[in-house]
């Protein structure tokens, strides 16, 4: 056998093999015959081809491959046959079952299915489905056409006959009249040769809801993201300060939230009430402010602000936590839906943010609460802000007050090494010296001293150095540029520098003109004194010029007298049986006027002399010469009867001499006084602490009006007639006068017929 | 009582009155010669000016003397009478208003033999001077003038 023939056989068998392998997975069973037929028609024409040419062995030798060959073609075209038969069957109870399960999917199917004669535009058969959405019976369907159904019925007709295969939308109609969006699926197939079209009709309502609803809220949501972007690029609480920052907020937030008020409330100091920054209307576009809530008024509402990240009442006059505000509040401003953010500050609530709905009440979403939540931080951001603002201000205004004060005190300030080498100076140190800063820059100190005083500075820098905790201070002369000595008084101080070096710091004052002041004092002081020597001198020779005026008064102002008072008695005596009654008392008045002006004379006399004697402070036992005054008087006039009561042993430290006259006089005042007394009583007496006494001399007599305590004092004043008491009224002057001589003082108490306590105090000799 | 001048040194011519109105009332009547300066008295002791040729033997018994005098005071015709050795030994009573402690003491000083304090009351004067008379003129002894012993 050649070998092309074997090579055709293969190929033959390999085809034939393949075909029938591929064709009954493909369940192609016609094709499969055919290529069986094609691959035997070839065999058997290759085989007549070979006898022809007369290759091989004898034709026998091929009847047998031919044979064979029809014999094989038989068997597959028998076994496929028998498969296409079978597949047949297998078919046709599918398409029986699958006839029954599209029939239960028709029928159960949410969406509407139609099936619509393409011609006619007629209903052939709908769903239970289609019915129930449609409001129609099953049989009254498919009695109407697909227009019909739908809300827009040339629309319809149209695409039916362009056959798209879906419609997003349309609107169709149910038997109330009330339209529907729907979406359709078509599809077209021939039944019993008329062109057929099925529509799966699918209600779309939720979902067009649903879908409005995400677009708004998407919408919302890009408003609330551009309002915080807003907000968040703002410069106006940078720019504006807190108010501006106020009033774009509330207004970016009305905005955005679509709401007509927007107000931001902050917590007075005491927490007791809320006070409205600022209020932005949105119909109105503007803001105002001021207005107050008190916590007292509305508890629920303040508790909930400490405890809630946001309010949100959508009725706002029902719910528990603002209804509060129902009548005083939500009526006037015709508030129905209230959005409240507290404004948190360092974990503390500062305030609220208010977005109040005016109108038709809102349900608040959980993106518009979110975003009041958002608004809220940005006032509690404008917050913080206005605080680190005021607190860098702050800042730089007391670093530029304290650098003005150092700068422009009246004091210099000077910082030296430990080698007295001048490290700074301030601004006033340099004017005062009149030098540049240049000019004193790591100079040594020692050269601005007075050349005398350098060495005393620098054992006072040295000093001070060995002390670092005290505080040193001198007085020394520096010298300026312009040649000037100043006298300074310097603090100095060592410290440990930012650099570990000590320092000193030295406080420098000028005291030039206190030095000069000091100067002038001691000056001044020198010619007081000298002045007080010159006025001692003129004061002596006054009262030398005094004491003769007195004397030659006292003569001559009594030689006068007495010659009237002489030749008025002499006639009274020697003429007397000349003179009738009327003379004789004109005569004796005389006397008697001539007689009392001399005892004034004698009374002033004596006064002067108190006055010039000369003093000596000794101890004196005012108790002895108390008690040799009272037999005095006891003696001048035995036949009254007084006690004295006198202490032993009462000192003083007085003149001797002017101490007997104080004596005599308060003593023969008590006597006198009490010259109408039952049980008259005088005494004299010391209260107080030793060293530190004041003495008294004090009768039961007549008394005085206390009113007039302070008159007693002065001279020829009396307070008693003289028909009453005899007396010049000249003791308590003179007793004054003696006082004051000391340095003391003396005083009156007393009350009408309650006799009198004189007082008299020393000072310190 | 004695015979005899009394000098009256006085230049008030109240006083002079006075005095003498005194003398009167006591009834003393020596003879009374005034010198109403101490110029004038001093004349009359010496026998000088107006006085020129009087005997001085014949001195007074007893001056009374002011010490506020005109020209020459009081104390100044005291010392002269005292610093002449014919009128060393005269009794000189001081007659004078003043009380002033210096004015008591110079007197002393300078010789006066008594102090009399012009009393302002005239009868308490009268009654001064009844006294000076009745111990001046009376009780005293004087050393006998010269001339008349």
């Amino acid at each position: 056998m050649s070998w092309y023939v074997v090579l055709s056989l293969l190929i033959c068998l390999t085809a034939t093999i393949w075909s029938i392998f591929n064709l009954t997975q493909q369940r192609e069973w016609r094709l499969g015959i055919l290529t069986v037929t094609v691959a035997y028609l070839t065999l058997r024409y290759l085989l007549g081809f070979l006898q022809r040419i007369g290759y091989g062995n004898g034709p026998n030798e091929w009847g047998e491959i031919e044979e064979l060959a029809t014999s094989l073609w038989a068997l597959l075209v028998v076994v496929l046959l028998g498969q296409m038969l079978q597949l047949r069957k297998k078919a046709e109870a599918a398409v029986r079952e699958s006839e029954i399960t599209y029939r239960g999917l028709f029928e159960a199917t949410d969406d509407a299915i139609v099936l619509v004669d393409r011609e006619t535009k007629a209903l052939i058969d709908v769903n239970r489905a289609a019915c129930e959405r449609y409001g129609y019976t099953r049989a009254e369907m498919l009695q109407m056409l697909i227009s019909d159904l739908s809300s827009e019925p040339r629309k319809t007709r149209e695409s039916l006959e362009t056959g798209e295969r879906r419609i997003p939308i349309r609107y169709h109609r149910k038997r109330d009249g009330s339209a529907f969006p729907v979406e359709i699926t078509r599809s077209q197939f021939n039944q019993n040769g008329r062109p057929m079209i099925v529509c799966v009709i699918r209600d779309i309502t939720e979902r067009k809801k649903s879908e409005e609803l995400s677009r708004r809220r998407e919408q919302q949501l890009r408003m609330h993201n551009q309002a915080l972007g807003q907000l968040s690029r703002s410069e106006a609480w940078e720019r504006g300060g807190l108010h501006a920052a106020f009033q774009e907020i509330t207004k970016v937030a009305a905005r955005a939230l679509e709401v007509e008020r927007v107000s931001v409330w902050l917590f007075d100091r005491g927490r007791t009430k809320i006070i409205c920054r600022d209020l932005y209307e949105r119909s109105w576009n503007r803001h105002s402010s001021g207005f107050s809530l008190f916590a007292s008024d509305h508890p629920s509402y303040f508790k909930a602000l400490s405890l809630n990240r946001v309010i949100a009442a959508d009725d706002a006059a029902t719910d528990q936590r603002t209804r509060e505000f129902s009548e005083t509040y939500l009526k006037p401003n015709a508030i129905a839906s209230m959005l409240d953010a507290p404004i948190r500050l360092q974990g503390r609530s500062v305030g609220v943010i208010c977005h109040e709905q005016v109108g038709r009440a809102r349900n608040w979403s959980p993106e518009d609460e979110a975003f009041a939540g958002s608004v809220a931080d940005f006032v509690a951001i404008a917050l913080e802000a206005e605080d680190r603002k005021r607190a860098q201000l702050a800042l730089s205004e007391s670093e530029e007050r304290y650098r003005a004060l150092y700068e422009d005190i009246p004091s210099m300030y000077f910082t030296l090494d430990t080698e007295g080498k001048v490290l700074s100076v301030n601004r006033y140190g340099l004017e005062h010296l009149g030098y540049s800063t240049l000019e004193l820059l790591g100079q040594p100190v020692l050269n601005l001293f007075y050349e005398e005083d350098r060495e005393p500075a620098k054992r006072h820098l040295a000093h001070c150095l060995k002390h670092p905790e005290k505080i040193s201070e001198w007085e020394l002369r520096k010298v300026c540029k312009d040649g000037r000595v100043i006298w300074v008084r310097e603090y100095v101080r060592v410290r440990r520098g930012t650099d570990d070096h000590l320092v000193f710091l030295v406080v420098c004052e000028d005291i030039t003109e206190r030095k000069q002041a000091e100067e002038q004092v001691r000056q001044f002081n020198l010619e007081l004194e000298q002045r007080v020597v010159e006025r001692t001198a003129q004061l002596q020779v006054a009262n030398k010029e005094l004491e003769s005026f007195s004397y030659s008064a006292s003569h001559d102002l009594r030689a006068p007298l007495r010659s009237i008072s002489g030749f008025s008695e002499a006639l009274l005596s020697d003429y007397a049986e000349k003179l009738d009654a009327k003379a004789e008392d004109y005569l004796n008045r005389i006397r008697t006027a001539s007689k009392r002006m001399s005892q004034l004379i004698d009374a002033l006399l004596s006064l002067s002399r108190i006055t010039r004697r000369e003093m000596r402070r000794t101890s004196v036992d005012l108790s002895d010469i108390a008690q040799s005054i009272a037999s005095d008087l006891q003696a001048a006039t035995p036949d009254r009867q007084v006690e004295f009561v006198i202490p032993p042993g009462l000192k003083a430290n007085a003149d001797p001499t002017l101490m007997r006259i104080l004596l005599e006089n308060l003593l023969g005042n008590a006597w006198k006084y009490t010259s109408r007394s039952e049980r008259a009583q005088v005494e004299l007496g010391a209260t107080g602490e030793p060293g530190d006494l004041t003495y008294f001399v004090r009768d039961n007599g007549v008394g005085f009006d206390s009113d007039l305590a302070e008159t007693l004092f002065m001279p020829f004043h009396r307070l008693h007639s003289k028909k009453e008491f005899e007396g010049e009224g000249i003791g308590l002057t003179t007793v004054h006068r003696i006082m004051q001589r000391h340095g003391g003082r003396v005083w009156a108490e007393g009350q009408i017929d309650q006799g009198a306590t004189i007082y008299f105090k020393f000072n310190a000799p | 009582m004695k015979q005899g001048t009394i000098l009256l040194v006085e230049d008030s011519s109240d006083d002079v009155e006075l005095a003498l109105l005194a003398f009167d009332r006591n009834r003393i009547e020596n003879k009374v010669v005034v010198a109403w300066d101490g110029m004038e008295a001093l004349d009359y002791l010496f026998g000088m000016g107006k006085h020129a040729g009087r005997d001085i033997q014949d001195l007074p018994v007893v001056v009374l003397l002011d010490l506020k005098l005109p020209k020459l005071t009081g104390l100044e015709v005291l010392k002269r009478i005292r610093a002449d050795e014919r009128t060393r030994l005269l009794p000189v009573v001081v007659l004078s208003t003043s009380q002033a402690e210096s004015d008591v003491r110079e007197s002393y000083q300078n010789g006066a033999n008594s102090y009399i304090a012009k009393p302002m009351s005239y009868d308490r004067f009268a009654e001064v001077i009844r006294h000076f008379a009745e111990y001046w003129l009376g009780v005293n002894e004087s050393i006998p003038r010269p001339g008349k012993a």
